[in-house]
Order: C-alpha cells, then structure tokens, then sequence
C-alpha cells in the first residue's frame, strides 16, 4: 500500500511535468500577398491568349519559405470560387473542347523568409476562351500551406 | 446538516413514542453473483421511510420493525432489481444476491453500482454507460451520446455522424466493438462515422487504455464495447416504442423494440428510422479563407441525412449452454457541407435552398450488415465461447464531376465505393470461477477483403489475414489483491492490389508523354507482434487503487503502405510507405478511487509512449500540383487523465466535476516538438442535479445542468489551425409518469443553451472554419409495454 502512492504521485508529477516542457515551435501559416509588388493576375483580371503574361506574388513567412505551385483550370462550370469576398462576373456555362491547363511546382531557395515570386506563363493562340482559375498554393518549411484562389478571364 | 440531524432525532424518537410493541432489527447483506460483498446498493423498505445504502461489506440496516409482513426493494444502477419479502418474527439479517441487468430501472446513483464493481476487476481504466445513461443524454449520434464520460470526446461529421475519441486518439487507434466483435468499416477516414443503431445499444464498456491483448490489432488507445446483453425472462414478451425530436436539425427519430420468450428460446427485434434537416449554427455567415459562405436561415446546407436500422437476436438459453445469433443492418445516408467539397470552396448550379431536408451533392450512403454467432457452454467446469461473424460494409461517396488536376470530368457522381467484407472466428475457454488463478485461453483468426471502385482514388483494394493467440490470468492472493496479466501473439498479412489511374497524365514535367500513373503497387508484407499486459487492484475499504502496464499494436493499414494518389477531399498528395511496421504503444495506468456514501472521487493520470507512431507528415514539397504527406513513423510520448469528484449535498442533490486533459508530443521526426492532430483540448464540465422525490403519477424524475469549460487548443501540427476556448451550458430533465402498469418515460435536453458560436477541435468541419450547432431542444419518449409476463 505505501509502496503504491509514491508510483502514483510520480505519475501525476510526470504527466504535469512533461506538459510544461513546452518548445519553440513554428506555428505560423505563409503569406501570399498580391496587393503590392504589382501582383497578378489579380481577382476577375482579364488575360489574352497567344501571350505570356508574369504571374507576380510576394510570399513571406515567420521561419523559412518552402515552395509554391500554380494549378490553372477552366472554370467554364463555375465550379470553383476565388477566395476573394468579391464575385466577378462569369460567362455562361459552356462544355471544354481545348481548355488551358498548368500544373506545376516551383522550388524557393533555401533560408527566405521573404521571396517574390515571377513566373512567365504563355496560353497557347488556340486555347479556349472564357473563365479560368489559378489556384496558388504555397507552403512552408515546417509544411504548413497557405492557398489562394484566383478567377481570371481569357479571351 | 445540523438541522437534518435533528429532525432524524425527532422523527425516531416519535417513532419509538408511537409504537410500545416489541421490535425486531432488520438487515442484512448484499453480494454480486459472485460473492462479491457490494456497496452502496439502495436498499429500501416499502411503504415506508426506511431505507438505505449498503457500506463496503455489503450490509445494511432498516431499523427495528413490529413482527410482520415487509417487503424489500434492493437496487442499484447496472443491478436487476430484487423484491424481497420477509415475515419479521425475530431479529432477520438477510442475504441477498443481486444479478448485473442490462435494463436498468433504479436512480442514477455515482457510488458503488455496476459501474465500480466491474471497475474494480479491471486494472485498466474502465467507464461503464448503462441504456438509462444512453437515454437521459441520447445525441444525434452515439459518439456524441457518449462524450460526456470522462476522456471519451467525439469526433462530429455534421449532426447525425460521429467517430470515437478515446484520449485524443480516433481513427484506427480506438476499437468500436459490437457484444465483442470489432466493426470493421472504413475508421480510417475523418468524415466516416460509425454505423450502430444507437437505440439498440443496451450498455457499453468503455477501456480507455491498451487493450490488444483481449482484441488484437487497433486497440491501442481503447474499446468501446457495445453490448446488446438484455434476455427477457421465460414467458416474458414486451417492447418499447420511442420516439424522439430535435430542433436544431429538425431531427425525427422512431425506434421500436420488441421481445418474447418462450422456455429457453428468445427473441428480440429492434427497428430504428431517423431523419433529420440541415443543421443551424449560430452565425448567417462563415468565413474561410476570405470567401463568405452565406447561410440561409444560419443553415449548414445540405448537412440532411436520414437512417434506417434492423436489429433481430434470435437466442437459446440454459443454463450449460448459450448461443445467440444477431443479425443488424444499418443503412445511413447524410450530405456533406455544399460550399466546400473536403478543404476546397465548391460553387455549384445545385439549388441547395430549395430544401433543407433533402440531401443533394456531396453525400455518403452506407449500408453495414453483420451477422454474429455468439455461443458459450460449460464442461466439466470449464467455460468455452465461440463466435463467429460475418460483416459488409458498403460505403459509397458521391460528389459533382467536374475535372480535376490532370483527370478529366468522369461521367458520374461515385468518387468513391469501398465495398469490405469481414469474415471473424474467435474461440476462448476459461477454467472454473473458484480456481485459485483464474486462466483463460482463445485463439482468432480474421479474413478481411476491401474492394475500391469509383473515380477518386484514395485506398487501393486489398485483402488481409490475421490471427492470434492469448493467454490470461487472474488471482486474487488476498482480499485486497487483485492481479491481472497476459500475453498475447499476433500475425498477420496485407495483399495490396496494384492501381492505375483511369486517366491520362503526363509522365513528369520535362516528358509529356502520357500515361495512365500506377498509384499503388502490388505489395503483401507480413507483420507480427508479442503484446502483454500486467497489473493489480488493490481494494481497502472505500478506496480502490489500480495500476496497469500494457502493451498494443495495430497493423499498417493498406492506404499507408501503399497508397501513392491524391486525396481530392483533403487536396494532397498522399505518399504511402512500405516499409512502415506495425504502430506499438506502451501506456502505464493508474487509477485511484475512493468511494463514500457522500461524496466519491476519481483520479486516472496515464503516460504513453509509442516507439513507432504512423503519422501522415505533411511536407513542403509538391507533387501534381498538391502538398505532399508522407506516411513515417515517430516517437511519440502522450500523457495525461481524468478526474471526476461527485458530492451529495442532500439527498436529492448532488454536485459534480468532471475534468480531462491530453498532451502529446512528437519526439522524433521532422515535426519533433509538435503535438498530434484532433487532440482534445483540456475541459472540465461541472454539474449540478436534483432527483426530487415525487409522488403520485410522477417518478425517477431528474434535473440535471452541465456547465462545460473547454480550453483553447494551441498545441497543433499542420494542417490544422489553433481553436479558441468556448464554455457550454446544456440542461436536461427528465420523468417516468405512470398510469396502473404503463409507465411513459419523458426526457427534455437544451444543449448549447446559450447558443455560443464554438469550434470543437475535434469536429470535422472545424477544418473549414465552421462552427458548431447552435441551440437545440431535443423530446424523447420511451414508453415500454408488456404484452405477457406471466411467469411459468
């Protein structure tokens, strides 16, 4: 019996000791800014096809960046929103028959906290015009990932 | 106090005024079937003041009582009640033997019932829930039901879906068990909820600590058990009806029981349909990312869903032999939030507000069959059991087509159909109750099979084998010792089928060919694990102390050796690992309890350590676009427990607490200081209840207030955000009304009373930044019926 109560005071001292031990850690999401640094395309901007246009961002982050990807679809179902409060105004709902598509990743060198990202993106002469979509993703060392969703025009 | 005292003084001495005629004591003392002394056991005398609870021998006294006839009334939560009748001639200590029930009719008493007689044969922590809990605190979903017992949380997809949390962990690490056979459905998933009818649910056994050693694989973190235990009496045939309705959800639910037997055969039927609305929360908008969902009528659209339940146990019953045979389907249908199909904001041309009852895209249908062979018989003092089952789940998940990433836009709603097949065979024999050690021995065997199909690939079909050994024993070296150790051997294997795209991709950025990209490769690595457990109880007077030492392990699953896809509900890519081993846990336990007439309390601290925990790492690299997890193994320590402290402060009123708290930590591995995701924030929920004696038509009728405190969770690990603390006031009450034999039993609960717009950390939807429900009443009536009770 007296042998007992020492394991079991241990115990509650371990478990309340432990729980104290707290470490620094990152626990901060990236930024993805576009209202600054010329930016773009911004939400509901309009881009002709048969030309490269520069998407422009300003990532940050607390600790170090870690890498980004651009995905841009054709929203000619308007299945997906920008993550801008503001709506902008979609065609009509139409079937894809050449639809421009872009998946890719691109690496941020390492040790930034801070990085501006300039990417040359052409759309082919022949790609369907209408509503697209970028959507941004970017993440940080430690993996956390910020997104950002952009409505844009092609014609 | 002072003041109750003395009118007990008054009260006896008019007695003793009153009556001049001799008088004889009565009393006596109360055992389990197994001569164990019980305490705190309501004893009462009929037609009559007198009455009492048993103390930590057993006995009890009502007093000194003029010769005659009386009638006797002894009950205890968890107990069948016994009725006893005495002729009082001479002084009469009585011996009664009371039987575990599984219909429970008595007050919901905190000391000394079931619950701590079944506690305190188990080194583990333990938490008992008998049906009269279930009923008085009855949620949308069972899981939910449940959450208010100490270091059991929930994990709530919506209103009508919930999945264990048992210490901060879930998913594959918790057992939900059916009268002792594990449900197999898809546990993996966060958005899959448990598929048991809730209202034939008739007791539950909840281990919160390693418990492979009794159910192999996946108890690492605990077992529910739900048992369905109740065997009418011979010549008994009766039932129940209830009903029940929430506002919040708008939720109707219609249950209906049936039992008879006849000699040594019984049956027993229940039928359940629950269809419930789009859940409220207090707020006309959420945000998440910047984009504003706005609500209609603070309506979570297209959170409907609906559920029908069959239940039928067809049984045998002596006393050398008993078998039963359930069968139970359980069919659910529910609809995901419209605006944000998993992590991704979804517009749609669904006209989601045409009706909040319906449910549109995205949804899940899931139907789960099982059949379960449940015998035991006795030889030659020995105890044997077998049972065998049989389980299909068939789970389908629809969402709108539309293109994604490289995939065009497939030709139907079906993203996902996972259709798996549980085949269980377990055999066990214990030897005679009075041996000085108590040994039991079984083996089991499993065959499992899970076929995917539809569009969106996550898991790839595979069939797995496992089977195990074990070994237990139990001696009591004296009174107040109780020993308990095992060991157990597992093996097992995993097939994993090959998986290709249905589509075309692109080989790699610099090669445009295309190809249909395998996403899981063919793979059937073979596991084992010695598991064990040791521990006591030791037992003195009111107090009882208990210390376990266990060891559990659970198997990789296929979808974490080999899945190599995007998760477009979670938007990842998701890099299974081969060469993962099984995840093992070591968890130390100790529990004290101390148990008075007044007052009774309870501390259950444990501390953790898993050398080898599967996490799923999100990295910050990509791949098609999409974040990168990883499937790898890290040392993890958890710690943490529960406290629970109950006083009476009169005899109808009584004041509670209950306290939990979690902590956990990577020790190893790229996220090394981080937590664990879904882990629980601290909470302690106070109470206050009263069980006035009413008279008349009106009986065991209770009041009850739960104040829950909930701290802010800022221990968190990618992908999850930090939720803030939230407090919640939830009242409930609740009366059995009488007319001759009928009785109609009236429960009334208002949660989240104050309406408080909360995140819970564990929710499924708090990953998008939408709160929880908002206020709700819930009715539910319950009114049994007894069509014959004529004994033979």
């Amino acid at each position: 019996m007296k042998k007992f109560f020492p394991i079991f005071f241990l115990l509650i001292i371990i478990v309340l000791f432990v729980s104290c031990g707290k470490e620094e850690k990152d626990d901060v999401y990236p930024e993805i800014k576009m209202d600054c640094c010329g930016g773009f395309p911004l939400n509901c901007d309009t881009i002709e096809r048969g030309t490269t246009f520069t998407f422009v961002a300003r990532f940050t982050d607390n600790e170090e960046l870690g890498a980004f990807s651009l995905d841009v679809h054709h929203n000619f179902d308007h299945h997906t929103h920008s993550t801008d409060p503001l709506p902008c105004e979609f065609g009509p709902v139409k079937d894809p028959l050449n639809p421009f598509r872009l998946i890719k990743e691109y690496q941020i060198p390492s040790g930034l906290t801070s990085h501006l990202a300039e990417v040359e993106i052409s759309i082919p002469a022949d790609a369907d015009p209408g509503d697209y979509h970028m959507m941004v993703r970017l993440t940080d060392k430690t993996g956390w990932q910020t997104l950002k969703g952009i409505s844009f025009k092609v014609k | 106090m002072k003041f109750f005292a003395t009118a007990v003084v008054m009260l006896m001495l008019s007695f003793s005024a009153a009556f001049s005629q001799q008088k004889f004591e009565l009393g006596g003392q109360v055992f389990s079937s197994e001569s164990k002394p019980l305490a705190g056991i309501n004893v009462r005398l009929e037609n009559s003041s007198a009455g009492g609870v048993t103390d930590k021998t057993g006995r009890f006294t009502l007093g000194f009582f003029p010769e005659g006839d009386y009638h006797i009334t002894v009950s205890a939560v968890g107990f069948e009640t016994q009725k006893v009748n005495v002729t009082l001639k001479s002084d009469t200590s009585l011996k009664i033997i009371l039987l575990p029930a599984v219909v429970t009719l008595a007050e919901v008493s905190i000391h000394g019932d079931y619950h701590n007689y079944r506690r305190s044969g188990d080194s583990r922590a333990v938490e008992i829930v008998t049906d009269e809990f279930l009923r008085k605190n009855l949620s949308g979903s069972l899981m939910k039901t449940l959450d208010r017992l100490p270091g059991v949380s929930s994990m709530s997809i919506g209103s009508g879906q919930s999945k264990p949390v048992i210490r901060g962990m879930s998913f594959n690490q918790v057992i939900v068990a059916e009268n002792g056979v594990k449900h197999e459905s898809q546990q993996w998933g966060a958005d899959h909820g448990i598929e048991v009818d809730q209202f034939a649910v008739e007791r539950v056994e909840v281990i919160k600590g390693p418990a492979s050693l009794m159910y192999g694989s996946d108890a690492i973190a605990g077992v529910i058990d739900l048992k369905q235990s109740f065997v009418p009496e011979p010549g008994e045939t009766g039932g129940d009806i209830t009903l029940s309705g929430q506002t919040n959800n708008m939720q109707a639910a219609a249950s209906l029981g049936f039992y008879t037997r006849k000699n040594q055969w019984w049956a027993k039927a229940r039928f359940t349909a629950i269809d419930y609305a789009d859940y409220q929360i207090p707020a006309d908008s959420v945000e998440y990312y910047s984009y504003y969902f706005r609500l209609k009528d603070r309506k979570l659209r297209n959170t409907a869903g609906e559920e029908k339940n069959g239940n039928i146990a067809l049984g045998y019953i002596s006393g050398k032999f008993n078998s039963t045979l359930f069968v139970n389907n359980t069919f659910s249908e529910s609809g995901f939030f419209a605006n944000a199909h998993g992590l991704e904001i979804r517009n749609s041309q669904i006209d989601y507000d045409r009706s909040n009852r319906d449910t549109d895209l995205p949804m899940q249908q899931v139907n789960h069959l099982k059949m379960h062979w449940k015998n035991s018989w006795q030889q030659t003092g020995f105890t044997h059991r077998l049972d065998i089952a049989w389980q299909h789940n068939n789970r389908k998940e629809f969402s709108e087509a539309v293109e994604h990433g490289y995939m065009p836009k497939p030709s139907d709603s079906l993203e996902r159909k996972f259709v798996k097949q549980t085949w269980s065979l377990a055999y066990a024999v214990q030897n005679r109750e009075s041996a000085a050690v108590k040994l039991s021995a079984g083996v089991n065997a499993e065959h499992q099979h899970n076929i995917s199909e539809g569009w969106g690939f996550i898991l790839p079909s595979y069939k797995r084998n496992t089977a195990g050994v074990f070994l237990l024993g139990e001696t009591k070296p004296s009174e107040k010792w109780l020993v308990l150790a095992g060991l157990r051997m597992d093996a097992g294997s995993v097939i994993i089928e090959d998986y290709f795209d249905w589509f075309l991709s692109p080989v790699d950025e610099n090669d445009t060919n295309r190809i249909f990209k395998q996403r899981a490769f063919a793979n059937s690595p073979d596991f084992s694990h010695l598991s064990g457990s040791a521990g006591f109880v030791y037992k003195s007077g009111s107090m009882v102390l208990k210390t376990n030492l266990g060891n559990s392990f659970r198997l990789p699953l296929a979808k974490e050796l080999a899945s190599d896809g995007v998760n477009y509900h979670m938007y990842r890519f998701e890099k299974g690992n081969p060469q993962l081993k099984p995840e093992t846990a070591w968890q130390l336990d100790a529990g004290i309890e101390i148990n008075r007439l007044r007052w009774a309390a309870e501390v259950s601290p444990f501390i953790a350590w898993f050398p080898s925990y599967i996490y799923l790492n999100p990295t910050s690299a990509y791949y098609e676009g999409l974040q990168i997890f990883n499937y790898t193994q890290t040392e993890v320590m958890r710690a943490g427990g529960e406290f629970h402290l109950h006083y009476t402060i009169l005899r109808e009123l009584k004041i509670g607490a209950i306290g939990e708290y979690v902590w956990s930590q990577q020790m190893s591995g790229e996220k090394k200081g981080f937590g664990l995701p879904f882990s629980p924030p601290a909470s302690l929920l106070l109470n206050l209840s009263c069980q006035p004696v009413t008279k008349g038509v009106m009986s065991d009728t209770w009041i009850s207030v739960d104040f829950k405190m909930v701290s802010a969770q800022n221990n968190i690990v990618p992908p999850e955000k930090k939720t803030p603390g939230y407090n919640l006031l939830n009242v409930g009450a609740g009366s059995t009304l009488k007319a001759g034999k009928q009785s109609l039993e009236i429960n009334l609960r208002i949660t989240n009373l104050l309406n408080r717009r909360y995140l819970d950390h564990t929710g499924f939807y708090r990953l998008i930044e939408v709160p929880d429900p908002g206020r709700g009443f819930q009715i539910s009536l319950r009114m049994p019926f007894n069509i014959n009770s004529q004994k033979p």
